[in-house]
């Protein structure tokens, strides 16, 4: 692996571990905010269900009950993509469990795709799935 | 073995038969008896299914069959068949020659498909006493007895109806099948000998007999029949069929149902009957050909009826009555538009609340779309007069200019009947055991191959579901009519006497506005689908779209297939698609070769195709092994996954680039390091995030099954705890190579640029799902349709190899129902007997 790439990937997982940290704690503690996370033209898959927009995204999670994640495992690569050498777009996976309101706790993935937004990170897709009550 | 004495009385009057075993020999896996004479005694033959058969609900039949083929048309009445649940038995008698070919077979008869079943042979097991039950004389009886009794069917009369023969009730102690070739004989040996019956027969109906040779029909030569029904047979051979009835004369000979239609070279093969018989189910000799129309001969476009243009518009009131054959011709040179594409345009110019419109014999006849319509005088009128023959195609409004032929043939009795056609077509779509009439893509049934019945014409909608409601009216509790470009459900009031029905299914419609379907809130409807049309965009966040419908449907339990109790919007959806035009990608195209390919040991190693030197590989594994008596077993499996995972959270980052996989080489030297695995496809949930034609990003998740490792003979210790079942996604960011040249230039190759593989426990209601569906291995599908893509792939390649020009290798390719080597043949055939002109080559 040359250094240029290996710097990438550190650099893409810092931006990772970063990023996710602040998501949670927006989606569970301050979800009013959490459209700002979003580019305009976003799209949120949650459990199947489909919003696009950031205002969109912003509506479906005010209807989500109140939630409480705790991440395990963090996975992210840089998406290199010679067309827009410049434009810096990573692929995250987390993964760990959730209670939402008064249900069990469940496990829970979510994959982002972020990109540099001026000097932000911000969402471009973003797919959340759930999984039943755990064994 | 029963070898005690027993008495057999049948209770109908015969001496009954008295099995004692004199001789215990029981021959089996031999060819001959030895010294022993298989004489006037009855003889016992037992037929070793050991259960085999079990399953299959006609396995008597099957047995039977069999043993006919055996004997070889030799005399075999046999009689007191009894089934067991290892071998079943049966008696018989005088059947020397029959037992000899037994014999000569070394008691093994062929099942056909490759399966044989082994019989015994006891021979005199009980001795024949003068009045004792007699086949022959029983069949006798019972023809006799329908001879006096000759029936009326489709108006044609003096009928002798030989229809599922074997079933009558007095055979019920004997074994009749018109199968048998004696019996057969027998039968038409009787029909032959009375003389005083015999002339007032007009005709045979043998349907549903397992019949597979007439040879005995031989002895009606020479006589003027009206009808030989021998629909719902065996027969194959055409040659035999052809010797058969070499002198046997009717007007009509009724053939469906029975192999020799799916041969190849029928109905070329049964021509040297062309004068036997006027009709062939339905249709003249001479046009029997896979689809009849009267386009092909009947009507000669150029010189039949009158012609209708912009310029002969007046002459258009003469036609108001008229019960004949109307041709649309529509002039399409380049051949623009498709069959589907032409009748969605022409059906936007009918009028809504005149004549249904039904065209039939649809053809593309040089370089006009042609089409016969009758019986809608008001629609002519309308298109001669308000649309003024034009038709202007949407989105930029070009004008096509079309003609008409009126009169261009009367209706004869063997041209297509939209409304016959329609109430055929739904009664095949009812599945009483669901009470489910399915209409999906109602166009495809295959009773209207000959007639375009267009759904989107809401009064054509209304008048199938009227034939549906009257046949179905109290049982039907669900309707479906995905995919059948509705635009709208009106004037439906039959349906409200539908009194079970419950559930419609309207997904994958063309319906707009949720007004336009308003009507159905009448119904007290539990189940709606909707989804799949264009009303749903009108809704942007799934509770509005809820609480729309619901205002219409207040009654309403489930829509799309998700429990309306639960909170809206937030019930799982199994598949999320940011763009219909990724559909593929989630299917054939991409997920689930992918993950067969992964599953086989095989083939694991062609995964390299997807991958680049810039492709990366990582993989994480969030999976808590709980403490159990499986842990020890467990706990390995789950190593080789954490053995090249990674978890960023809470690390180091300068050591974030260990155990990231960059290149096809590396990539598939991990990927073979990981263990053998299948997935349930039926658990799959895949989300396509992004696509826009050059990259994509598609997510699935699901439940894979951890296969054990394959013991090398030399350990001795086998694994013990079979497959572990675990969760697991994969995440892939696709893109697709620019389009190609040559050969499959349409066909886009796809590379991953970015994939992650994440292992996971398994959730509860997995487990208990797991693997509870069978999917079938897509290379052992035989018939399903191919994808779209499937399809480009193989006309390019016809295209290629035969050097047609494309409507013609279309047109090949249909006929061939996309079977590539069947259409080989058919373009080799049709090249052979010059019918294909040069201009459709290239």
């Amino acid at each position: 692996m040359n250094s240029e790439l290996k710097a990438k990937i550190e650099s893409c997982a810092r931006t990772a571990d970063t990023f996710t940290r602040l998501y949670y704690a927006s989606v569970d503690n301050r979800r009013h905010q959490i459209g700002r996370l979003y580019l305009d033209n976003a799209t949120l898959s949650w459990n199947g269900n489909g919003a696009t927009g950031r205002e969109m995204i912003e509506r479906y999670f005010l209807e989500l009950p109140t939630s409480s994640h705790q991440m395990n495992t963090l996975d992210a690569q840089p998406i290199i993509d010679p067309a827009v050498a410049n434009q810096l777009t990573y692929l995250i996976l987390a993964s760990g469990t959730v209670k939402f309101a008064h249900q069990s706790i469940r496990n829970f993935q979510q994959t982002f795709i972020v990109t540099a937004d001026n000097d932000k990170w911000k969402i471009a897709s973003d797919c959340y799935r759930l999984q039943e009550v755990m064994v | 073995m029963p070898s005690q004495m027993r008495l057999l009385d049948f209770g109908d009057g015969t001496v009954p038969i008295q099995l004692d075993y004199p001789d215990t020999t029981i021959f089996s896996n031999c060819d001959s008896y030895g010294d022993r004479v298989p004489g006037s005694h009855w003889n016992e033959i037992t037929l070793h299914h050991r259960g085999k058969l079990e399953y299959s609900p006609n396995r008597q039949q099957i047995i039977m069959d069999a043993l006919y083929q055996a004997v070889n048309g030799a005399d075999f009445y046999p009689v007191f068949y009894q089934r067991g649940s290892k071998a079943d038995t049966l008696l018989a008698r005088n059947c020397k020659a029959a037992i000899d070919n037994l014999f000569n077979q070394r008691l093994t008869i062929s099942l056909g498909a490759g399966g044989s079943l082994p019989i015994s042979v006891q021979l005199g097991v009980a001795q024949y006493k003068m009045n004792q039950i007699s086949p022959t004389f029983l069949i006798a009886r019972v023809v006799t007895g329908l001879m006096k009794r000759l029936v009326q069917k489709d108006g044609v009369d003096g009928l002798l109806d030989l229809g599922s023969f074997g079933d009558h009730p007095e055979f019920k102690n004997i074994v009749v099948s018109l199968g048998n070739p004696c019996i057969l004989m027998t039968v038409c040996q009787v029909i032959h000998n009375n003389d005083t019956e015999r002339f007032r027969v007009n005709g045979f109906i043998l349907a549903n007999n397992q019949i597979r040779n007439v040879r005995p029909l031989t002895l009606f030569a020479n006589v003027d029949y009206a009808l030989l029904d021998l629909r719902g047979n065996k027969i194959k051979s055409a040659d035999r069929l052809c010797r058969a009835l070499e002198q046997f004369r009717a007007r009509e000979l009724l053939l469906e149902h029975n192999p020799i239609i799916r041969t190849e070279n029928f109905p070329a093969s049964i021509r040297p009957l062309k004068n036997n018989f006027t009709l062939v189910d339905g249709k003249p000799f001479d046009m029997l050909q896979k689809s009849f129309s009267p386009l092909d001969g009947e009507i000669d476009l150029e010189s039949d009826g009158s012609r209708i243009d912009a310029n002969t518009k007046w002459k258009v009131p003469e036609f108001a009555n008229s019960p004949d054959w109307h041709a649309f011709m529509i002039p399409d040179p380049n051949q623009e538009f498709s069959k589907e594409a032409l009748f969605d345009f022409f059906f936007i110019m009918l009028h809504p609340s005149l004549s249904e419109f039904y065209p039939c014999y649809y053809k593309y006849i040089n370089t006009d779309h042609v089409f016969l319509v009758r019986n809608c005088f008001d629609q002519i009128e309308h298109l001669v007069n308000s649309c003024n023959l034009e038709m202007s195609i949407p989105p930029d409004g070009r004008i096509f200019r079309y003609y008409l032929r009126m009169n261009v043939s009367t209706f004869k009795q063997h041209h297509v009947d939209p409304e016959k056609c329609i109430q055929k077509a739904v009664s095949l779509c009812y599945v009483p055991q669901n009470r489910l009439l399915n209409l999906e893509r109602f166009q495809y049934n295959k009773s209207l191959q000959d007639v375009v019945v267009s759904l989107s014409s809401s009064k054509i909608l209304a008048h199938v579901l009227s034939v549906a409601s009257r046949q179905f009216m109290t049982t039907c509790s669900e309707i479906r009519l995905c995919r059948n470009k509705i635009l709208s459900v009106e004037k439906v009031g039959v349906l409200t006497q539908m009194g079970s029905l419950r559930a419609v299914d309207l997904s994958h419609n063309w319906v707009h506005d949720l007004e336009l379907i308003r009507f159905l809130g009448n119904l007290p409807l539990k189940s709606l689908v909707l989804h799949g049309n264009p009303l749903c965009r009108n809704y942007s966040l799934p509770s509005e779209y809820v609480r729309a419908v619901k205002q219409v449907f207040p009654q309403l339990t489930t829509l799309d297939g998700v429990d309306l109790q639960t909170n809206p919007g937030q019930s799982v959806q199994k598949n999320f698609l940011c763009d219909i035009g990724a559909y593929e990608l989630v299917g054939q195209v991409f997920i689930k070769n992918y993950l067969r390919e992964f599953e086989s040991d095989d083939l694991r190693g062609d995964l390299t195709k997807y991958y680049s030197d810039n492709s990366i590989f990582t993989l994480t594994c969030n999976y808590g092994v709980v403490q159990n008596h499986q842990t020890r077993q467990i706990l390995p499996r789950i190593a080789k996954y954490n053995k090249h995972g990674r978890n960023l959270y809470n690390k180091d980052f300068s050591r974030a680039s260990n155990s990231v996989y960059i290149g096809t080489n590396e990539i598939l030297d991990i990927l073979f390091q990981l263990p053998g695995v299948s997935h349930d496809y039926h658990s799959l949930q895949t989300d396509v995030m992004h696509y826009d034609g050059k990259s994509a990003a598609i997510y699935v998740t699901g439940l894979l099954r951890d296969e054990p490792p394959i013991t090398k003979n030399s350990h001795g210790n086998r694994p013990d705890i079979g497959g572990v079942l675990l969760g697991f996604s994969r995440k892939f960011i696709v893109k697709f190579d620019e389009e190609g040249l040559g050969l499959g230039k349409r066909a886009r190759r796809l590379k991953i640029t970015n994939e992650i593989l994440h292992i996971t426990n398994p959730s509860k209601i997995m487990i208990q799902n797991a693997f509870s569906v069978h999917y079938p291995d897509p290379s052992e599908r035989s018939v399903e349709e191919d994808s779209l893509d499937v399809k480009d792939h193989k006309l390019l390649l016809f295209q290629e190899v035969t050097g047609l020009i494309s409507t013609w290798c279309t047109s090949i390719v249909e006929e061939a129902e996309w079977n590539f080597e069947r259409a080989l043949k058919i373009f080799i055939q049709k090249n052979a007997a010059s019918e294909i002109p040069s201009i459709a080559f290239a």
